[in-house]
C-alpha cells in the first residue's frame, strides 16, 4: 500500500467565520483521514455548507486555518496557477447540479478538462466519455442537453463532472434531494462504489437519513458554532446527551431507518 | 498535461515514462500517471511497434487515476489494432481494481456519438426566416388575445386590477421621468448645437425654432422616450413574466382561476398607455428647454422671442401627433414584453434571450408604426 493513511487530509484548525459582526464558526476544529465517507449534519443554518465553500475556497475566512494534505490553503492567492492546481485535488457537486445548460452532457464534463490539460480535443472527448461511463449514465444522454435528461440522470451527469480532474476529495451538498427512492438508493450505491474504486474521501451534506445509514462512516455534527460531535453513525445516534441530535435520529422518521440499519451494522461489526 | 507549466515546472513533476524493452517484449510503465504528468506523445511510439507478445509492466507507477488508466487502455487498443498482442498487464493490488474499472470505457470510432450533427448556411436561413414568420403568427394571436381580454373590462363581472396599473405607473412612469427627460433636454441642446452653423449661414436664425419645434415634438422625443421606455420597463416585464414562467407561478395562477392575461399582461399595458403620454409630454418640455437655453447664447435668440414665435409658427397639431403615437408605442411596449415573457422556456438562458429579444422587437415595432403614422398624417394633412 502506498496511500500515507496516518496523514489527515483535511485538517480545519480554529475555524471563524463572521458575517456582519456575527458569528457562524468560531473556534472550530475539524480533522478528516482519507478514503472515508463524512456526512456533516446540523440544523438549518448553522454554516454547513458555508464550512464546505470555505474549504474549497469560494469564501474568505475570518479567523483560523485550513490545510488540505498539509499544505495551508487559506493563505494562497486564488489567481496563482499552482493554487488552481491544488484546489483541482478537490471538487464539489452543487445541490441543483449546476450543469451549463447552454452545454450538452458530454461538453459539459469536457469542460474542466479542456481548461486544465492540453490534451487534444478528440482525447478529451473520450477522457469524458470514460468518467460518465463509470457513473453509469446511459449512453443515449451524451449528446443531450441538461435540461432534456432526468433528475436522476443530471445529478449523475454533475459527479461525473466533478470526477473529471480526478480529485481526491469529493463534496456532495444534498446529493440524493429531489430524487425518487430508486434513483437516490442507486446513487448512494454508485458513490459507494466509486469511493471504493477510485480511494476518494467524500464529504457531503444530506438530510436524507437513509442515504447517510447506508454510506457515511462518520458524523460530524454541527451547532454552538463548532463542531460538537464526531463519530460513527451508530454511536451518533445513541447520544441522549445531545437533544436535537438524537431527536434527528430516533424522531418518528428517523426510528425507521435507524432500526433497519442499526442491526445490520451491528451484525458486521460482530 | 496541465496546461499552464511553464519548461521550469515541467521538471519538478514525476512525468509519465515508457520504456520499451525489445529484447524482452516488455513494455515498463513508470513515473506518476496522473492527469497533470502524462504527455499525450507517449502514445505515438506505440504505432509501429514489432507485431508479437507483450508484456506490459505497471509495477512501477507511482501513482494512477482513471486519466492514466485511459492512456493506458488505449495502447493496448492501438497495438491489438497494429496486431500486436498483449499478453498480461502487472499492476499494483490497488491499481488492478482501477483498471478493471476502467475496462471497455473507450470512446470507439464507430460511436454514435462522434456523428456531429451540422447544418449548411441555407438550412440555417431558412430555419430564421420560418422563425420570424412564427413569431409574427404568434404576435399576432397574442395581440387578439389581449384585445379581447382587454374588451371584457367593460363587463361589470370582471374587475380591474387597480393596484397592478398604479405600480406600473410608478415603475415605468414616475421612476423614469427624470432619465427620459435629461435625454430629450440633450438632445435638444445637441440639435440646436448641431444646426446652429447651419441657419446662421443663411441668416435665418429664427428658423431654428420652427426645426425645433416640429423635429423635436413631432418625431424626436415620442420615439427616443418610447425607446428608453422599451428598454428600460419593457425588458423588465419580459424579465418577470418569464421569472414567473420558469418557477411556476403563471401555471399556479391558472389553477386558482385567475387569468395570467388580466392579471399580468392587462395592469402593464394599461399603466403604460398612462404613463408614457405622461412621460412624453414632460420629455416635449424639457427638450424645448434644451434648445431654448442654447438658443440664446448661440444664435442671439431670446428665451421670450423663442417661446413667442414657438406658439406663433409651431402649431400645436405637431404636439398633438407625438402624444397621438405615444399611446400606440405604449401598448407595444407591454404587449411585446409580455409575449416574451410568456415565451421563456425552463432554463436559464432562454430569460436572457427572450429580454433582449424584447427589446429588438419593440424597437423594430416602434419604428415601423412611427413610419406608418408618418404617412397616415400625411395624408390627413396634420
Amino acid at each position: 500500500m502506498r496511500d500515507n493513511v496516518g496523514q489527515p487530509i483535511i485538517e480545519i484548525k480554529k475555524l471563524g467565520t463572521q458575517f456582519n459582526g456575527e458569528w457562524i464558526h468560531k473556534d472550530l476544529d475539524l480533522t478528516i483521514y482519507p478514503n472515508r465517507i463524512v456526512t456533516i449534519i446540523g440544523a438549518s443554518g448553522c454554516g454547513k455548507t458555508t464550512l464546505i465553500r470555505e474549504i474549497l475556497m469560494l469564501q474568505p475566512i475570518s479567523a483560523g486555518e485550513i490545510h488540505l494534505m498539509g499544505e495551508e490553503i487559506s493563505k494562497y492567492n486564488l489567481e496563482d496557477p499552482y493554487t488552481k492546481r491544488v484546489l483541482s485535488q478537490m471538487a464539489m457537486m452543487f445541490q441543483q447540479g449546476a450543469l451549463y445548460n447552454s452545454n450538452t452532457v458530454l461538453e459539459n464534463v469536457m469542460f474542466p478538462i479542456l481548461e486544465y490539460t492540453d490534451f487534444s480535443y478528440q482525447t478529451v472527448r473520450e477522457l469524458a466519455y470514460q468518467k460518465l461511463r463509470l457513473t453509469g449514465l446511459n449512453e443515449v444522454a451524451y449528446n443531450k442537453y441538461p435540461k432534456e435528461i432526468s433528475p436522476g440522470m443530471q445529478k449523475r451527469v454533475a459527479l461525473a463532472r466533478t470526477l473529471a480532474l480526478d480529485p481526491k476529495v469529493l463534496f456532495l451538498d444534498e446529493p440524493t434531494a429531489g430524487l425518487d427512492p430508486n434513483s437516490a438508493a442507486s446513487f448512494d450505491e454508485l458513490m459507494l462504489n466509486l469511493h471504493d474504486q477510485l480511494g476518494l474521501t467524500v464529504i457531503m451534506i444530506t438530510h436524507d437519513l437513509d442515504s447517510i445509514w447506508r454510506t457515511s462512516h462518520e458524523i460530524v455534527y454541527l451547532s454552538n458554532k463548532k463542531v460538537t460531535l464526531h463519530d460513527s453513525v451508530l454511536n451518533a445516534s445513541n447520544r441522549p446527551d445531545i437533544p436535537d441530535l438524537y431527536q434527528y435520529f430516533n424522531g418518528e422518521r428517523g426510528v425507521v431507518s435507524k432500526g433497519y440499519y442499526s442491526k445490520q451494522q451491528e451484525r458486521c461489526v460482530e | 498535461m496541465y496546461k499552464k507549466m511553464n519548461a521550469k515546472g515541467t521538471a519538478k513533476l514525476n512525468l509519465a515514462v515508457v520504456n520499451i524493452d525489445q529484447a524482452t517484449k516488455t513494455i515498463f510503465l513508470s513515473g506518476s500517471w496522473g492527469w497533470i504528468s502524462i504527455n499525450e506523445n507517449i502514445l505515438a511510439q506505440f504505432a509501429n511497434l514489432e507485431a508479437c507478445e507483450w508484456l506490459i509492466d505497471g509495477r512501477k507507477i507511482v501513482e494512477i487515476d482513471t486519466t492514466g488508466f485511459h492512456f493506458v487502455h488505449k495502447m493496448i487498443n492501438i497495438m491489438s489494432s497494429k496486431s500486436a498482442k498483449v499478453s498480461q498487464v502487472l499492476l499494483v493490488e490497488e491499481d488492478q481494481k482501477l483498471y478493471d474499472l476502467t475496462q471497455h470505457f473507450e470512446l470507439c470510432a464507430n460511436n454514435t456519438l462522434n456523428e456531429l450533427p451540422k447544418s449548411s448556411f441555407l438550412s440555417r436561413v431558412g430555419e430564421s426566416a420560418l422563425d420570424l414568420w412564427r413569431t409574427c403568427l404568434q404576435l399576432t394571436a397574442f395581440f387578439g388575445q389581449l384585445c379581447t381580454t382587454v374588451a371584457t373590462l367593460f363587463k361589470r363581472d370582471y374587475p380591474l386590477y387597480v393596484r397592478g396599473i398604479v405600480d406600473t405607473i410608478s415603475t415605468a412612469g414616475i421612476k423614469g421621468v427624470l432619465i427620459s427627460s435629461l435625454l430629450c433636454f440633450l438632445i435638444g441642446v445637441n440639435l440646436t448645437y448641431q444646426m446652429a452653423p447651419q441657419f446662421v449661414t443663411y441668416g435665418a436664425n429664427i428658423y431654428v425654432v420652427n426645426f425645433l419645434g416640429i423635429s423635436l415634438l413631432r418625431e424626436v422625443t415620442p420615439l427616443l422616450t418610447a425607446i428608453i421606455v422599451a428598454g428600460r420597463t419593457g425588458s423588465a416585464i419580459a424579465a418577470t413574466i418569464g421569472t414567473m414562467k420558469v418557477q411556476e407561478e403563471i401555471d399556479a395562477l391558472q389553477t386558482m382561476g385567475i387569468s395570467p392575461m388580466r392579471r399580468l399582461v392587462v395592469p402593464q399595458v394599461i399603466g403604460l398607455v398612462i404613463a408614457l403620454p405622461i412621460l412624453t409630454m414632460l420629455a416635449d418640455v424639457s427638450s424645448m428647454l434644451g434648445g431654448m437655453v442654447f438658443s440664446g447664447p448661440l444664435l442671439g435668440i431670446e428665451p421670450k422671442l423663442f417661446l413667442v414665435q414657438l406658439q406663433s409658427s409651431v402649431s400645436i397639431n405637431n404636439f398633438w401627433v407625438g402624444i397621438v403615437k405615444s399611446f400606440f408605442f405604449a401598448w407595444i411596449i407591454g404587449m411585446v414584453g409580455s409575449f416574451c415573457g410568456f415565451h421563456v422556456k425552463a432554463n436559464a438562458d432562454s430569460i436572457g434571450i427572450q429580454t433582449t429579444r424584447s427589446v429588438v422587437i419593440s424597437i423594430c415595432m416602434i419604428i415601423f408604426i412611427d413610419a406608418l403614422f408618418a404617412i397616415l398624417f400625411k395624408a390627413l394633412g396634420v
